[in-house]
Protein backbone atom coordinates (compact mmCIF):
# COMPACT_ATOMS: atom_id res chain seq x y z
CA UNK A 1 0.00 0.00 0.00
CA UNK A 2 0.75 4.03 -0.82
CA UNK A 3 1.36 4.76 3.18
CA UNK A 4 3.55 1.86 3.98
CA UNK A 5 5.50 2.53 0.86
CA UNK A 6 9.24 3.82 1.49
CA UNK A 7 9.98 7.04 -0.68
CA UNK A 8 10.02 7.00 -4.40
CA UNK A 9 10.11 8.33 -7.71
CA UNK A 10 6.51 9.21 -8.91
CA UNK A 11 7.87 10.91 -11.79
CA UNK A 12 10.55 10.46 -15.08
CA UNK A 13 11.50 13.67 -16.07
CA UNK A 14 12.17 14.70 -12.85
CA UNK A 15 11.52 13.50 -9.39
CA UNK A 16 9.56 14.25 -5.94
CA UNK A 17 10.52 11.79 -2.61
CA UNK A 18 7.87 11.66 -0.21
CA UNK A 19 7.61 10.25 3.49
CA UNK A 20 4.99 10.25 5.82
CA UNK A 21 4.92 10.44 9.56
CA UNK A 22 2.12 10.80 11.77
CA UNK A 23 0.24 12.48 8.88
CA UNK A 24 2.77 14.94 8.12
CA UNK A 25 4.66 14.57 4.77
CA UNK A 26 7.84 15.39 3.95
CA UNK A 27 8.71 15.88 0.09
CA UNK A 28 11.95 16.46 -1.05
CA UNK A 29 11.58 17.91 -4.62
CA UNK A 30 14.47 17.22 -7.04
CA UNK A 31 13.81 19.70 -9.31
CA UNK A 32 14.54 22.37 -7.25
CA UNK A 33 16.46 20.53 -4.26
CA UNK A 34 14.39 21.91 -2.19
CA UNK A 35 12.59 20.05 0.80
CA UNK A 36 8.86 20.51 2.06
CA UNK A 37 7.08 19.58 5.29
CA UNK A 38 3.29 19.43 4.86
CA UNK A 39 0.91 19.56 8.16
CA UNK A 40 -2.84 19.73 8.72
CA UNK A 41 -4.64 20.71 5.77
CA UNK A 42 -1.78 20.93 2.93
CA UNK A 43 -0.69 17.40 3.90
CA UNK A 44 -4.71 16.23 3.29
CA UNK A 45 -4.05 17.99 0.34
CA UNK A 46 -0.89 16.24 -0.89
CA UNK A 47 -2.62 13.42 0.51
CA UNK A 48 -5.16 13.09 -1.70
CA UNK A 49 -2.71 14.42 -4.80
CA UNK A 50 -0.65 11.84 -3.74
CA UNK A 51 -2.93 8.83 -3.08
CA UNK A 52 -4.48 8.89 -6.76
CA UNK A 53 -7.76 6.56 -6.60
CA UNK A 54 -6.59 4.33 -8.73
CA UNK A 55 -2.45 4.37 -7.40
CA UNK A 56 -2.03 0.98 -5.89
CA UNK A 57 1.74 0.93 -6.73
CA UNK A 58 4.34 3.44 -7.86
CA UNK A 59 3.74 2.09 -11.52
CA UNK A 60 0.26 3.11 -11.38
CA UNK A 61 1.17 6.08 -9.94
CA UNK A 62 3.00 6.74 -12.87
CA UNK A 63 0.85 5.86 -15.60
CA UNK A 64 -1.53 7.94 -13.83
CA UNK A 65 0.65 11.46 -14.16
CA UNK A 66 2.84 10.76 -17.38
CA UNK A 67 0.91 13.65 -18.83
CA UNK A 68 1.27 15.98 -15.82
CA UNK A 69 4.35 18.61 -16.82
CA UNK A 70 7.14 18.78 -14.47
CA UNK A 71 5.98 22.76 -14.06
CA UNK A 72 2.68 21.59 -12.95
CA UNK A 73 4.20 20.05 -9.92
CA UNK A 74 6.71 22.87 -9.20
CA UNK A 75 3.26 24.88 -9.48
CA UNK A 76 1.59 23.12 -6.55
CA UNK A 77 4.85 23.23 -4.24
CA UNK A 78 5.56 26.79 -5.46
CA UNK A 79 1.85 27.97 -4.50
CA UNK A 80 1.79 26.12 -1.20
CA UNK A 81 4.96 27.73 -0.07
CA UNK A 82 3.92 31.12 -0.75
CA UNK A 83 1.18 30.93 1.28
CA UNK A 84 3.29 29.71 4.06
CA UNK A 85 1.12 26.66 3.99
CA UNK A 86 4.39 24.78 3.93
CA UNK A 87 7.91 25.08 5.76
CA UNK A 88 10.81 24.80 3.20
CA UNK A 89 14.50 23.92 3.35
CA UNK A 90 16.01 25.32 0.75
CA UNK A 91 18.51 23.92 -1.45
CA UNK A 92 22.27 25.10 -0.87
CA UNK A 93 21.25 26.75 2.91
CA UNK A 94 23.54 23.94 4.63
CA UNK A 95 25.20 25.18 7.77
CA UNK A 96 28.33 25.96 8.07
CA UNK A 97 30.97 25.32 10.77
CA UNK B 1 54.45 27.44 2.55
CA UNK B 2 57.08 25.72 4.46
CA UNK B 3 56.77 21.87 3.51
CA UNK B 4 59.92 20.53 5.80
CA UNK B 5 58.38 21.26 8.97
CA UNK B 6 57.39 18.10 11.65
CA UNK B 7 54.53 15.77 10.16
CA UNK B 8 52.51 13.25 12.35
CA UNK B 9 49.20 11.25 11.12
CA UNK B 10 46.66 10.73 13.09
CA UNK B 11 43.88 8.39 13.27
CA UNK B 12 40.57 10.25 13.86
CA UNK B 13 37.54 8.41 13.94
CA UNK B 14 37.62 6.89 10.04
CA UNK B 15 39.52 9.46 8.92
CA UNK B 16 43.69 9.65 8.83
CA UNK B 17 45.18 13.68 9.39
CA UNK B 18 48.51 14.41 8.49
CA UNK B 19 49.16 17.50 10.31
CA UNK B 20 52.58 19.59 9.42
CA UNK B 21 53.63 22.25 12.18
CA UNK B 22 56.32 23.46 14.00
CA UNK B 23 54.05 25.76 16.46
CA UNK B 24 54.45 24.94 20.04
CA UNK B 25 51.46 25.15 21.53
CA UNK B 26 50.32 23.20 18.35
CA UNK B 27 52.58 20.49 19.14
CA UNK B 28 51.78 20.92 22.79
CA UNK B 29 48.51 20.18 22.42
CA UNK B 30 48.27 17.58 20.12
CA UNK B 31 50.72 15.96 22.68
CA UNK B 32 48.49 16.58 25.14
CA UNK B 33 45.02 16.41 23.22
CA UNK B 34 45.41 13.56 21.32
CA UNK B 35 47.81 11.34 23.20
CA UNK B 36 45.58 8.36 23.06
CA UNK B 37 45.18 8.36 19.26
CA UNK B 38 47.06 5.72 16.91
CA UNK B 39 49.11 6.98 14.79
CA UNK B 40 50.46 6.03 11.28
CA UNK B 41 54.00 6.76 9.48
CA UNK B 42 54.31 10.14 7.77
CA UNK B 43 54.33 8.10 4.50
CA UNK B 44 50.93 6.58 4.25
CA UNK B 45 47.68 8.15 2.47
CA UNK B 46 45.85 10.79 4.11
CA UNK B 47 42.24 12.01 4.04
CA UNK B 48 42.75 15.10 4.92
CA UNK B 49 46.58 17.11 4.68
CA UNK B 50 47.08 19.96 7.39
CA UNK B 51 49.37 22.60 7.58
CA UNK B 52 49.62 25.32 10.27
CA UNK B 53 52.45 27.69 9.72
CA UNK B 54 53.22 31.60 10.44
CA UNK B 55 53.01 33.96 7.44
CA UNK B 56 56.42 35.14 6.07
CA UNK B 57 56.79 39.05 6.12
CA UNK B 58 55.79 41.55 9.22
CA UNK B 59 53.30 39.43 10.63
CA UNK B 60 55.58 36.46 11.41
CA UNK B 61 57.28 39.10 14.32
CA UNK B 62 54.87 41.92 15.32
CA UNK B 63 51.20 40.82 16.17
CA UNK B 64 52.44 37.29 15.10
CA UNK B 65 49.24 34.68 13.12
CA UNK B 66 48.63 31.65 12.09
CA UNK B 67 47.75 30.19 9.08
CA UNK B 68 46.04 26.86 8.16
CA UNK B 69 46.35 25.14 4.97
CA UNK B 70 44.64 21.94 3.89
CA UNK B 71 46.20 20.18 0.93
CA UNK B 72 47.47 23.50 -1.14
CA UNK B 73 44.68 25.24 0.17
CA UNK B 74 44.38 28.04 2.81
CA UNK B 75 40.68 28.40 3.32
CA UNK B 76 40.10 30.91 6.07
CA UNK B 77 42.11 34.29 6.81
CA UNK B 78 44.99 33.87 9.41
CA UNK B 79 44.04 34.16 12.98
CA UNK B 80 46.42 35.42 15.36
CA UNK B 81 49.07 33.17 16.81
CA UNK B 82 47.70 32.65 20.17
CA UNK B 83 44.58 30.31 18.57
CA UNK B 84 46.94 27.66 16.30
CA UNK B 85 45.42 24.96 18.31
CA UNK B 86 41.87 25.88 18.43
CA UNK B 87 42.62 26.96 15.25
CA UNK B 88 43.27 23.12 14.13
CA UNK B 89 39.91 22.17 15.72
CA UNK B 90 37.86 24.34 13.81
CA UNK B 91 39.92 24.03 10.43
CA UNK B 92 39.88 19.79 10.88
CA UNK B 93 35.89 20.52 11.30
CA UNK B 94 35.53 22.32 8.12
CA UNK B 95 37.59 19.53 5.87
CA UNK B 96 35.29 17.02 7.17
CA UNK B 97 31.96 18.72 7.17
CA UNK B 98 33.07 19.96 3.27
CA UNK B 99 34.60 16.31 1.97
CA UNK B 100 32.71 13.41 3.61
CA UNK B 101 30.66 12.78 1.78
CA UNK B 102 29.71 9.29 2.26
CA UNK B 103 28.24 11.00 5.64
CA UNK B 104 25.23 12.92 6.07
CA UNK B 105 26.67 15.28 8.85
CA UNK B 106 24.69 16.87 11.19
CA UNK B 107 25.79 19.82 13.36
CA UNK B 108 25.74 18.00 16.43
CA UNK B 109 27.11 16.24 19.84
CA UNK B 110 26.61 13.11 19.95
CA UNK B 111 27.12 10.24 22.94
CA UNK B 112 26.51 6.67 23.34
CA UNK B 113 24.93 4.17 25.73
CA UNK B 114 24.39 0.25 25.28
CA UNK B 115 24.71 0.81 21.50
CA UNK B 116 22.23 3.83 21.14
CA UNK B 117 22.96 7.04 20.12
CA UNK B 118 21.88 10.22 21.74
CA UNK B 119 22.17 13.31 19.62
CA UNK B 120 22.23 16.54 20.84
CA UNK B 121 22.03 18.95 17.64
CA UNK B 122 22.50 22.97 17.89
CA UNK B 123 23.16 26.17 16.98
CA UNK B 124 26.46 27.79 18.72
CA UNK B 125 25.43 28.37 22.03
CA UNK B 126 22.87 25.96 22.55
CA UNK B 127 24.67 24.57 25.14
CA UNK B 128 25.49 21.06 23.52
CA UNK B 129 29.17 20.82 24.38
CA UNK B 130 29.06 21.70 28.08
CA UNK B 131 26.32 19.19 27.87
CA UNK B 132 27.98 16.46 26.31
CA UNK B 133 31.49 17.71 28.38
CA UNK B 134 28.96 16.57 31.71
CA UNK B 135 27.90 13.57 30.26
CA UNK B 136 30.79 11.87 29.07
CA UNK B 137 32.40 12.41 32.20
CA UNK B 138 29.55 10.67 33.76
CA UNK B 139 30.12 7.69 31.65
CA UNK B 140 28.61 8.20 28.36
CA UNK B 141 30.86 6.93 25.36
CA UNK B 142 32.06 10.54 23.42
CA UNK B 143 31.15 9.94 19.24
CA UNK B 144 31.96 13.76 18.99
CA UNK B 145 30.89 17.07 20.41
CA UNK B 146 30.40 18.78 16.78
CA UNK B 147 29.75 16.33 13.90
CA UNK B 148 27.29 13.66 13.58
CA UNK B 149 28.21 11.52 10.81
CA UNK B 150 25.48 9.30 9.89
CA UNK B 151 26.75 6.68 7.37
CA UNK B 152 24.92 6.81 4.13
CA UNK B 153 24.97 3.14 3.31
CA UNK B 154 24.18 1.93 6.72
CA UNK B 155 22.57 4.57 8.66
CA UNK B 156 24.62 4.08 11.89
CA UNK B 157 26.31 6.66 13.45
CA UNK B 158 30.27 6.55 12.94
CA UNK B 159 32.19 7.90 15.78
CA UNK B 160 34.95 10.98 15.21
CA UNK B 161 35.72 11.68 18.56
CA UNK B 162 37.75 14.41 18.90
CA UNK B 163 38.49 17.05 22.18
CA UNK B 164 35.54 18.69 22.99
CA UNK B 165 35.79 22.35 22.67
CA UNK B 166 34.22 24.43 25.78
CA UNK B 167 33.67 28.32 25.51
CA UNK B 168 33.95 31.22 28.53
CA UNK B 169 31.93 29.98 31.71
CA UNK B 170 31.42 26.67 30.20
CA UNK B 171 35.20 25.86 31.34
CA UNK B 172 35.14 26.40 34.46
CA UNK B 173 31.97 24.74 35.00
CA UNK B 174 33.49 21.49 33.48
CA UNK B 175 36.62 21.69 35.34
CA UNK B 176 35.48 22.19 38.97
CA UNK B 177 32.97 19.88 38.20
CA UNK B 178 35.18 17.59 36.95
CA UNK B 179 38.46 17.76 38.09
CA UNK B 180 40.28 15.17 36.36
CA UNK B 181 39.31 16.41 33.46
CA UNK B 182 42.15 17.08 31.27
CA UNK B 183 42.02 20.71 29.02
CA UNK B 184 44.28 22.70 26.75
CA UNK B 185 45.39 25.79 28.48
CA UNK B 186 42.12 28.96 27.75
CA UNK B 187 43.11 31.34 24.39
CA UNK B 188 41.10 33.87 25.11
CA UNK B 189 39.74 36.64 22.90
CA UNK B 190 38.83 34.33 19.78
CA UNK B 191 35.56 34.91 17.85
CA UNK B 192 33.87 32.65 20.05
CA UNK B 193 35.39 33.82 23.45
CA UNK B 194 37.58 32.16 25.93
CA UNK B 195 37.60 28.68 24.30
CA UNK B 196 39.55 25.30 25.73
CA UNK B 197 39.57 21.70 24.74
CA UNK B 198 39.12 19.11 26.97
CA UNK B 199 40.74 15.51 26.01
CA UNK B 200 38.22 12.95 24.94
CA UNK B 201 38.52 10.05 27.46
CA UNK B 202 40.70 7.12 26.28
CA UNK B 203 37.71 4.78 26.11
CA UNK B 204 36.06 6.75 23.18
CA UNK B 205 39.13 7.18 21.13
CA UNK B 206 40.12 3.37 21.72
CA UNK B 207 36.54 2.55 20.43
CA UNK B 208 36.26 4.68 17.60
CA UNK B 209 35.47 1.78 14.97
CA UNK B 210 32.51 0.87 17.08
CA UNK B 211 29.55 2.49 15.47
CA UNK B 212 26.00 3.33 17.40
CA UNK B 213 22.23 3.05 16.10
CA UNK B 214 20.22 6.38 15.90
CA UNK B 215 18.39 6.43 19.22
CA UNK B 216 17.48 9.64 20.60
CA UNK B 217 17.53 13.42 19.53
CA UNK B 218 17.22 16.72 21.97
CA UNK B 219 17.73 19.48 20.94
CA UNK B 220 19.21 21.40 23.60
CA UNK B 221 18.48 24.92 24.69
CA UNK B 222 20.50 26.44 27.56
CA UNK B 223 18.57 28.72 29.82
CA UNK B 224 20.12 29.83 33.34
CA UNK B 225 18.26 28.85 36.38
CA UNK B 226 15.24 27.12 34.14
CA UNK B 227 13.45 23.99 35.05
CA UNK B 228 14.19 21.05 33.20
CA UNK B 229 11.80 20.47 30.42
CA UNK B 230 11.25 17.94 27.61
CA UNK B 231 8.65 18.71 24.80
CA UNK B 232 8.30 15.91 22.11
CA UNK B 233 8.63 16.75 18.48
CA UNK B 234 6.94 15.08 15.50
CA UNK B 235 9.12 12.62 13.28
CA UNK B 236 8.71 15.43 10.35
CA UNK B 237 9.58 18.58 12.35
CA UNK B 238 12.95 16.67 13.45
CA UNK B 239 13.43 16.26 10.02
CA UNK B 240 13.38 19.79 9.44
CA UNK B 241 15.46 20.82 11.80
CA UNK B 242 18.26 17.87 11.28
CA UNK B 243 18.21 19.44 7.82
CA UNK B 244 18.66 22.82 8.77
CA UNK B 245 21.41 21.31 11.28
CA UNK B 246 23.17 19.61 8.07
CA UNK B 247 26.49 20.35 6.83
CA UNK B 248 25.58 18.60 3.63
CA UNK B 249 22.09 18.22 2.88
CA UNK B 250 21.88 20.00 -0.25
CA UNK B 251 24.99 17.81 -1.20
CA UNK B 252 23.60 14.84 -0.99
CA UNK B 253 20.08 15.51 -2.62
CA UNK B 254 18.03 12.56 -2.27
CA UNK B 255 20.69 10.48 -1.09
CA UNK B 256 20.14 12.97 2.29
CA UNK B 257 16.75 12.83 2.08
CA UNK B 258 16.34 8.80 2.46
CA UNK B 259 19.17 8.45 4.94
CA UNK B 260 17.82 11.50 7.35
CA UNK B 261 13.92 10.12 6.64
CA UNK B 262 15.14 6.99 7.29
CA UNK B 263 17.00 7.74 10.89
CA UNK B 264 14.10 10.18 12.46
CA UNK B 265 11.72 7.21 11.55
CA UNK B 266 13.43 5.22 14.39
CA UNK B 267 14.42 7.93 16.62
CA UNK B 268 11.97 9.87 19.07
CA UNK B 269 13.09 13.51 19.35
CA UNK B 270 12.37 16.18 21.76
CA UNK B 271 12.97 20.08 22.52
CA UNK B 272 15.24 20.24 25.47
CA UNK B 273 15.43 23.28 27.69
CA UNK B 274 17.44 22.78 30.57
CA UNK B 275 19.20 24.95 33.71
CA UNK B 276 22.60 23.34 33.97
CA UNK B 277 21.18 20.49 36.25
CA UNK B 278 23.86 17.49 34.84
CA UNK B 279 22.55 14.93 37.03
CA UNK B 280 18.86 15.86 36.47
CA UNK B 281 19.93 15.45 32.29
CA UNK B 282 21.70 12.17 32.81
CA UNK B 283 19.02 10.46 34.52
CA UNK B 284 16.80 12.01 31.75
CA UNK B 285 18.57 10.39 28.80
CA UNK B 286 19.36 7.31 30.84
CA UNK B 287 15.33 7.01 31.00
CA UNK B 288 14.59 8.14 27.10
CA UNK B 289 17.58 5.30 26.11
CA UNK B 290 15.50 3.35 28.13
CA UNK B 291 12.00 4.16 26.31
CA UNK B 292 13.96 3.84 22.73
CA UNK B 293 15.37 0.33 23.70
CA UNK B 294 11.54 -0.80 24.78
Amino acid sequence: MIDDAPAFRLFTAFEIRCRQFDGEWLVYHAGTGDTHCLQGDTAALFADFYNHPSAMSAEKLYDAYTDLAPADIDAILASLTERHLIKRVEQGADAKP
Amino acid sequence: MPSHDAARVLQIGPFRVRIHCDIPAVKQGLDRLYADYPQHPSSVFCDFQIRLFPPVGIRRFIRKQVIFAFDQFIPFKPLPYNQAMPFFEWGLNWCISGYAHRFLIIHAAVIEKHGKALMMPGTPGAGKSTLCAALVNQGWRLLSDELTLIDCQSGVIQPVPRPVSLKNQSIDLIAQRYPDAIFSPVVNDTLKGSVALMKPPQAAVVRADETAMPAVVVFPAFQPNAELSLAPLSQATAFMKLADLSFNYSVLGSVGFDVLANMVADCRAYDFAYGGDFDQAAETFDALLGDAAS
